[in-house]
Formats: C-alpha cells, structure tokens, sequence
C-alpha cells in the first residue's frame, strides 16, 4: 500500500513537472494564432509580448498551443522560456541627458574593461573609419506605432 | 622489521602502542566528499558528474558539461574525532583532527568536440596536534604525557578529457598524479614518583609516496531522463619511501609488579621502500532527472581486497551513496545526501606492524546537506556533512584486546563554480 | 514485493520518458535556464553593435536622402514587430554604395545598400532582404560567435569570482571582438547554417507581417543572374542554388502562402518619386 502510494506520489510529480516545463512566453511585441499551421489560416488571437502558452507539440516552424483554453498555431521563433526583456534604451540618450556622473562611469568602463577609450574613438573618427555622425542621424529617425499601422494599413491597398 | 616493541605493564593495560600511530584513515575509503554538488549528494554523483567535479567521480560525464569554460573550487574544513574507551586506566583516548583543505578545483574547456579539464582533489587529509596529560592513572604511573603530531595528506591533480560519443553515450579518462604525504611525531612519557621511575618513547614515522592514479569513465543513457555511470580507477604507487625512528629509555620499573628491566637510551630506525597496495575501485551510478528542477542519484562502490604485509591487509568493501537535488527557485536549490563509510578492516585482532595504523573496524554512516545559491553564471554553495560509528579498535601494542571506538566526523564547505 | 517495486519503478521510468517527450538535455538545470540573456547582456550586445554599425557607416556613407531613409526605416519597424527581438530598438537605413549587398549590426541595426535597392522589384522582396537582416540579429549570429556578454552585477557573482578564482567575462577585449565582427560582415561571412536559418526566419518574419515570402527567393533569384554576369555583388553570402532550394522547400513545407500580401505596387512609385536610378 504503502508503495503504491510512493509510486501515485512519484508519477504526479513527474506529470506535473512534465507539463509545468513546457510554458513559452511570447516574445514578439505581438504574435498571431492561426486556426492552422500556415499564415493563410484564420487569424483566431493576437498574444501579446510576455504573453504565456503551453507548447503541445511543434514542427520546424509551427508550434500548436494551448493558451485560454483555446488550441491554436504560431510561429514558434516567437516564443521562448523566458519571459521576455524590456525594451532597451538607446545608449547615446543616457550620454547626453544624464551628465557628469552618468559620463565618468562611461568613461570607466569604456577605459577599464570597454577596451576602447573616447580618445581611441575620436582618432578612428578623423581617420574616417566610424561615423557616429551619420549613426546618430539614423538613430534619430522616429517613427511611432500609429505610423506603422498606417504604413501597412496603405500596403493593403 | 617487524621487532616487537615489548613496551609495558602486564597487568595494567597503558601505553597506547608506539607502532601504528597513523590516524588517516587507511580503514576507510570514503573521508572527505570531493567536490561542491557532489558533496550536497552524499558523493552519489557517478552517473550524474556532469561538471568540473565529474573529473574526479566520473570523467565521462565531463563531456556533458555546459557552458564554455567552467572552473570550480570548494574549501572545507574537515574535522575528525575517534574516542577509544577504557585506554589509559579508566580514562578513555580521544584523538581529534581539524584541517582547513583546498578540497577541489578543477577548470573544464571545451577543444574542438572534447572537453579538456585540470583539476586538484585532496580526497583524504588529517592534521593532528595533541598534547595530553593523564594524572595518577594508576599506582605506577602519576603522570602520563603525551605529545602527538600527525600530517597525512592526500593530493590528486591530474588532467581529464572526456567526448561524447553519442547524446546518450560519452567517454572519458583522468589520470591523476597521486601524492600522499604523512608524517607523525608520537612521544610517550610515563612518570612515577615514589619510587621514582619513568619511561619514555619517541616515534617518528614519514611516509612518502607518489604515483599514478588513473580513473576510467563510462556514460550511458538507456532511456530519457536517466543515465548509468561506471567508474574505473586505482591508484598505482610508483615509487614511496617510508621511515621509522623509535627511540626509548626506562628506570625504575624493574620490581613487581611491573618487572620491566632499565633501559639504558636507545635509538632504532627502519627504513622501506615497500609500497602501499591500494584497491581497485568499481562505482556504478545511477541518476534519474525527472525535471529540470529535480533530480536523484545511487552509487555503488566496491574497494577490492587489498594484501599488504607492510601497510597492512584490506578487505573488500561496497560503500553506497544515495543523494536528492532540488531546485525550490531557479537561484536556490537544496542538495541532501546519505553515504555509507565502511571499514575495511580485517577482523579484529590482528598482527601490527610499524608502518600500520592503529587497527579499528567501525563502520561509518552519514549525511549531507547543502544549499546553492546561483546567478546564471556562477554558483555559490554552502554544505556540510556528518558521519557517525561504533566498533572495535586493538589501540594497545603488543595486546589483543580491544576498545570501543566511537567515531564522529563532520565537514563544512563552501565552493563556488563558474561558467563562461 | 522486491519484484514488485522493480516492475513499478521501471513502468515508472519509461511512463516518464513517454510523457516527457523532450529532444532536450535533461541534464540542463533550471539555474542555467535563468535568463540566459539578461539586459546587462542586451545592454552590452546594443553597445556593441552601435559601434559596429558606426564602423559600417565609416566605410560606407549613409544614402542621404530622409524620404527613402524613413520608408525604409517604416518598413524595418513594421517587420521587426513581428520578430522576436521586441527588448531593442531597430534602425534602418540605405548605404550609398555600388555594391549590391546588405549588412546588420548586433543590437537592431540593419542597412541595404542603394545599388541592392535598384535590384528589387518590389515591396516584399526588400521587406525579404530587410527580414533577412533583421534574423541575424534576433538569432544573434555575431554575439553568440564572438561570446558578447554583459557583466552579472549580483554580489553572488562576484563573491563566486572571489573565491573561484575564476576569469572576469566581461574582460573581453572589446576591440578585438569588433574587428571579428567587421570580418564577418565584410569578408568572411556568416557561418553557412547562420545563413540559412536566417533565410529560413526572415521568410517567416515577411509572412507573419503580411508580405510574400517567397519575394526574398525572387530577389535571389536576380541576382544570382547578375552574379554570373560578374556584376558587382556582394561575397559575403553563401551560394545561391542551396540557399534558394533550401528556402523554397521551407516555404512551401512550413509557411505557406499569403493571399494577398502588402505592398503591391507601393516601392515602385517610391523609388520612382525618389529617383534612386
């Protein structure tokens, strides 16, 4: 009796770790679940980022899912076992709005482990081999969320 | 060589025998738990060894090994007691020793499809200082000194490559260069005052060895989740030199009842360069990972006969270890172990000799604990482990009677692993 | 009873194998699943890769010309939403230079060159190349093959470097680690299955975002001609034949078709007005 119940004991535990293993997070700021595996399906939820799903099976490219009690496919290049990250910010705003301190921590670590002093990059600068210049420029192109929606919204056309 | 040292008292068993002194304990196999998971396991680690300690468990489950580069390094402070009853009249003899030991390092890198590894073990080590007065143990002697200092020291250092031959088959070989060192001071002074009289004994015992120590590994995965491991290895003595220095000087013990004639000083030394046989040792390991949050593990450990006239006989032992981890957070996980430490004594009493240690069959059984503390690249583990047993020692010389021995044994350590 | 627990266990074990139908090494524990990337390491790969992409910029100057920057750079974000990298900020620009060729920089940073655009024929073929960028950064070709990685600022880590006396990480040497980066992007090339596998996501990231993915294989396709016409195409990517074959058979297996996909007609009149010929 008694080993019966370590075997019960013992076949739960595995079970529930078994499934508890298989929760992907979303990755994508959003991702489609499609009614089947192909991107002509119908589109039956969009997830968004850090959004949880359990994976039930997969092949190259599709994952089917398990997520509200509802079964759907999506891309499995979109999920992950770890929740996602936040977004990063642009390093070169933390250099300009924060000042002395923010800059003489650059400095240190740029010197002390960075490999890579603002002296060695204002020589790489005259000699022409970086342009932060034209990177700064790029890195400025802003470009909102209702500006994309827009951008595919007229691609339909 | 094999002079008998008719030291004392026929009918008040005293002196604890000049021959044998050693403590380290050539009785057991299994001391001090190498390494930092493995040690939370009990030493169960066979079939698991898949980091830089699996060099000196399992070299095979090195190939299994994660991340590109991984060190690890574990500190231990070892303590040890074994108390004799009934010795020295009616007091008993506690011997102790406490030593703080580099216990492991190893770093494992990974070369083309093989993993490569150095590591550095001290599977065995004792330091021992004592100095002991008895007071009017019996109406012969009313005082009784004794001043007792014993390295013994065991260092393994050696390189590992190990390759996976399959997902669920890998390989691996250690070669360890071994390195045992003991040396051992032991002097006796027995006093009496009226009639005046005294006895005195000197030893001095150093031993040296180096050799090989290879460990052959063998990893398989018969089904998902759950591996077999199989070690091979013994430690092959190359070349060992070993001294004895005995010196003695007695007066006033020549009437009854002691009837033990004076000695003028007198010094004797023995020189061999026998050296030590050691066991062949077979472990099979077991480990099921039903999770990655979870996993259990069973070594079996057969220690062959071992026939040595000089160091003495060995018989063959099976030492078990059985272990449990668990992962409660993804930074935290526990480790608890259970091990067995048995003696390989022949059966009690038997013949010494000099370079024997002091013959005690008590068999060791213990546990271990352990908790982990980790960031994704690096480990931080607290742990320790306590062993405990009851048996028979033949601590006086020249006597077949024996004593109670009680052993304890306890270990902290702290380790840390890195991975890069 | 001894049989008994025997024959338990072992219908324990292989009940267990079958429900964990894991491909995955079990030996792998959770501590080491633990944000295998964590911001400290995503902070590093940004500072990396703007240094590269400055680098690129030092070679090649930037196409100035706002209108084309800024509609490419409307298309890169749109794709990018639909990859897996949503914890950097991409970029995207046009390069002024003859080569037919495009390049990224870790840390979201993707150009084309104006010869490559001259090439496509429409918007889901750039909407290919672009995605094929954009993969290489969300798969971290360059920061897993040169090992970038942030410092861990856990005390518990530099407690365990204390006393194992292990190498700081982070003492990679940063320039060093750039110039490999350049050699990749400008000689040697990605590793060939890198290559492939972002062929393979980047044709996902067109069809999860509404363009045909096979524009990619179209765009191929052309220059692989020019290629053999000894025009003036970039080196850096692996022979065409196996990379189209491979990609058509994973579109045709894993990603299907899209009805009716985005900007039909759009790029032409863009490159028309913009007069990039």
């Amino acid at each position: 009796m008694r080993k019966m119940l370590f075997f019960i004991f013992m076949f739960i535990l595995t079970v529930s770790i078994a499934y508890a293993q298989d929760v992907y997070y979303v990755q994508s700021e959003q991702a489609k679940v499609f009614s089947k595996p192909a991107f002509d399906g119908q589109v039956i939820a969009v997830i968004n980022k850090g959004g949880k799903v359990e994976l039930i099976e997969k092949t190259r490219n599709w994952g089917k899912i398990r997520f509200n009690n509802q079964e759907g496919y999506i891309s499995v290049f979109l999920l992950d076992k770890n929740p996602p990250l936040d977004r990063i910010g642009a390093k070169k705003e933390d250099v300009k709005e924060s000042g002395r301190k923010r800059a003489s921590e650059e400095t240190t670590a740029i010197a002390g482990v960075r490999g890579l002093t603002e002296e060695d990059r204002k020589r790489l600068s005259i000699e022409g081999k970086v342009n932060y210049e034209a990177l700064e420029k790029i890195e400025e192109i802003n470009i909102s969320k209702q500006e994309i929606n827009k951008f595919l919204e007229e691609g339909k056309k | 060589m094999k002079r008998k040292l008719r030291i004392f008292f026929g009918f008040l068993i005293i002196l604890l025998g000049s021959k044998g002194v050693l403590l380290a304990d050539d009785f057991h196999y299994n001391n001090i738990i190498v390494g930092d998971r493995a040690a939370g396991l009990g030493g169960a680690y066979i079939a698991v060894s898949d980091d830089a300690a699996g060099m000196y468990y399992n070299p095979a489950g090195v190939a299994y090994t994660v991340g590109r580069n991984l060190s690890a390094s574990v500190n231990a402070y070892h303590n040890l007691e074994k108390k004799f009853d009934g010795v020295i009249g009616s007091y008993g003899w506690k011997r102790k020793s406490s030593a703080l030991i580099p216990n492991f390092f190893g770093i494992v890198q990974p070369v083309g499809d093989i993993k490569l590894g150095l590591s550095y073990a001290v599977p065995d080590s004792i330091k021992e200082d004592q100095d002991h007065v008895f007071f009017n143990v019996n109406n012969n002697v009313d005082r009784y000194v004794i001043n007792l200092n014993n390295d013994d020291n065991t260092y393994n250092i050696g390189i590992t490559v190990a390759k996976e031959i399959s997902k669920s088959f890998s390989t691996g070989l250690t070669l360890y260069l071994h390195r045992r060192e003991n040396q051992i001071i032991f002097n006796q002074f027995i006093e009496r005052t009226g009639p005046a009289a005294y006895e005195w004994t000197g030893n001095y015992l150093e031993t040296n060895e180096t050799g090989i120590r290879p460990v052959i590994g063998l990893m398989f995965s018969p089904a998902d989740k759950f591996s077999v491991g199989l070690s091979l290895s013994r430690i092959f003595v190359i070349d060992s030199s070993s001294t004895y220095q005995f010196t003695q000087s007695r007066q006033g013990y020549s009437a009854a009842p002691t009837n033990l004639p004076d000695l003028t000083p007198s010094a004797t030394f023995s020189v061999t360069d026998s050296k030590r046989k050691y066991p062949y040792h077979l472990g099979v390991g077991f480990a099921y990972f039903p999770s990655n949050a979870f996993l259990c593990a069973f070594d079996i450990n057969y220690f062959s006969r071992v026939d040595d006239d000089i160091f003495g006989d060995k018989k063959a032992v099976i030492n078990l270890a059985l272990g449990a981890e668990y992962y409660i957070t993804r930074s935290w996980a526990i480790r608890a172990g259970l091990f067995t430490n048995r003696s390989n004594s022949e059966s009690l009493p038997v013949t010494r000799s000099e370079f024997s240690p002091i013959p005690e069959d008590t068999d060791l059984y213990g546990g271990t604990l352990s908790i982990s503390r980790f960031t994704r690249n690096t480990s931080v583990t607290l742990g320790g482990s306590f062993s405990y047993g009851t048996g028979k020692a033949q601590v006086v010389s020249g006597s077949n009677s024996l004593q109670d021995e009680t052993i304890r044994s306890w270990t902290i350590f702290i380790s840390s692993s890195y991975s890069y | 009873m001894k049989r008994q627990i025997i024959i338990s266990l072992t219908a324990l074990l292989l009940l267990n194998s079958a429900i964990c139908h894991s491909k995955e090494n079990f030996r792998e524990r959770i501590s080491r699943m633990e944000n295998r990337y964590t911001s400290s390491d995503v902070d590093e790969e940004v500072r990396f890769g703007r240094e590269i992409a400055a680098r690129i910029l030092g070679r090649i100057p930037l196409y100035n010309n706002n209108e084309l920057n800024r509609y490419i750079s409307l298309l890169g974000k749109a794709l990018a939403g639909n990859s897996s990298r949503s914890d950097i900020e991409f970029h995207f620009a046009v390069l002024d230079s003859e080569e037919v060729n495009a390049y990224s920089a870790p840390g979201g940073y993707v150009f084309i060159t104006k010869a490559a655009l001259r090439y496509v024929k429409d918007e889901s073929e750039l909407a290919g190349i672009i995605s094929h960028e954009i993969a290489h950064i969300t798969e971290r070709h360059i920061v897993k093959e040169l090992n970038i990685k942030g410092m861990e600022d856990d005390p518990v880590a530099g407690f365990a470097r204390f006393i194992g006396g292990g190498t700081d990480v982070a003492k990679v040497a940063f320039a060093q680690a750039v110039d490999k980066a350049l050699d990749i992007l400008f000689k040697d090339g990605y590793k060939r299955e890198d290559e492939l596998e972002s062929d393979r996501i980047g044709a996902i990231i067109c069809a999860s975002t509404g363009y045909d993915p096979k524009g990619i294989v179209r765009y191929l396709r052309r220059i692989k001609d020019l290629d053999e016409k000894k025009a003036n195409v970039g080196k850096t990517h692996p022979v065409f034949d196996r990379r189209i074959s491979e990609l058509e058979t994973f579109i045709n297996q894993e990603v299907g078709n899209i009805k009716s996909p985005l900007g039909i007609g759009r790029f032409e009149k863009i490159l028309e007005r913009l007069k990039i010929k």
